[in-house]
């Protein structure tokens, strides 16, 4: 990690979403939100729970806990990620099961990172409408 | 553009993902773009294998709107992907559709596309295929 005003290069950058998957896959949200600043916006698409513009720490850990309450089995298979100046780029297959039934969709996660490494708004793309049935079921 | 055989740069293949996404719009597709097996798999599309049956889709998609603008927000790139974010602009009967459009595409070293996966954004898509 570099240190505080130390611009991050692209490899710090991926580094940094990639270890903030990690974090989400052991279970660890303390890591996880370690990697956000502290007015991260989180931007969920659809019209599901999950959907919808989620403002600071607190409210953003607060949309993504319901995943593992939502969900058993939840699987997060990183393809690739890709960075720019400006913005991280994962792509993600996710599978998950919901009441014995699966639910599998391909995400992308597009994240701003600031130059002390840390995720300052991010925008999640996936089938949203596969979502809600996977919900409403 | 590389040479055949050469190995794209990042930024090569950011320039020529630009140019494409520019045309497109237009309706113009450059066929040699493709590799002859490419596979596309498209919210607007469906899935589609081969250059020829690519290629007419993309050429089609735009005349079935009265507008029908791509305009790339960011593209990047790496060894094994090229990903343009899109904010896609459709009129269809009057209706103006504002959407955002994610592209991954796979290259081979001379840059053509073996294979390109387009998702706009569910609720959008169903305003566009008037569901």
């Amino acid at each position: 990690m570099a240190e505080t005003g130390t611009k991050l290069n692209l490899d710090q950058k991926i580094q940094v979403v990639r270890d903030a998957f990690d974090s989400f896959k052991r279970g660890d949200m303390k890591a996880l939100s370690d990697a956000w600043s502290d007015d991260i916006v989180w931007h969920g698409r659809g019209s599901t729970k999950f959907g919808g513009e989620f403002k600071g720490k607190e409210a953003v850990l607060g949309n993504i806990v319901q995943y593992p309450q939502e969900f058993q089995d939840i699987r997060l298979d990183i393809h690739d990620i890709l960075a720019s100046d400006k913005h991280v780029v994962a792509l993600v297959n996710s599978s998950s099961k919901r009441n014995g039934q699966a639910y599998d969709d391909q995400l992308t996660y597009v994240f701003h990172i600031s130059d002390q490494g840390k995720a300052t708004e991010a925008w999640l793309i996936g089938d949203t409408e596969l979502l809600k049935k996977v919900l409403e079921s | 553009m590389a040479e055949s055989g050469t190995k794209l740069t990042r930024e090569q293949k950011i320039e020529m993902a630009r140019k494409a996404i520019e045309a497109g719009s237009r309706g113009e597709v450059n066929p040699e773009g493709f590799a002859p097996d490419a596979v596309m798999r498209g919210s607007l599309v469906g899935e589609l294998r081969g250059r020829d049956a690519i290629v007419g889709a993309l050429k089609k998609t735009p005349t079935l709107f009265e507008e029908f603008r791509q305009e790339p927000h960011a593209i990047l790139a790496d060894d094994d992907h090229v990903i343009a974010l899109i904010n896609l602009k459709i009129k269809k009967q009057g209706q103006v559709i504002d959407a955002q459009q994610v592209l991954v595409v796979h290259t081979n070293d001379q840059g053509q596309i073996t294979e390109i996966w387009g998702m706009v954004e569910p609720e959008a898509l169903k305003q566009i295929q008037g569901r």
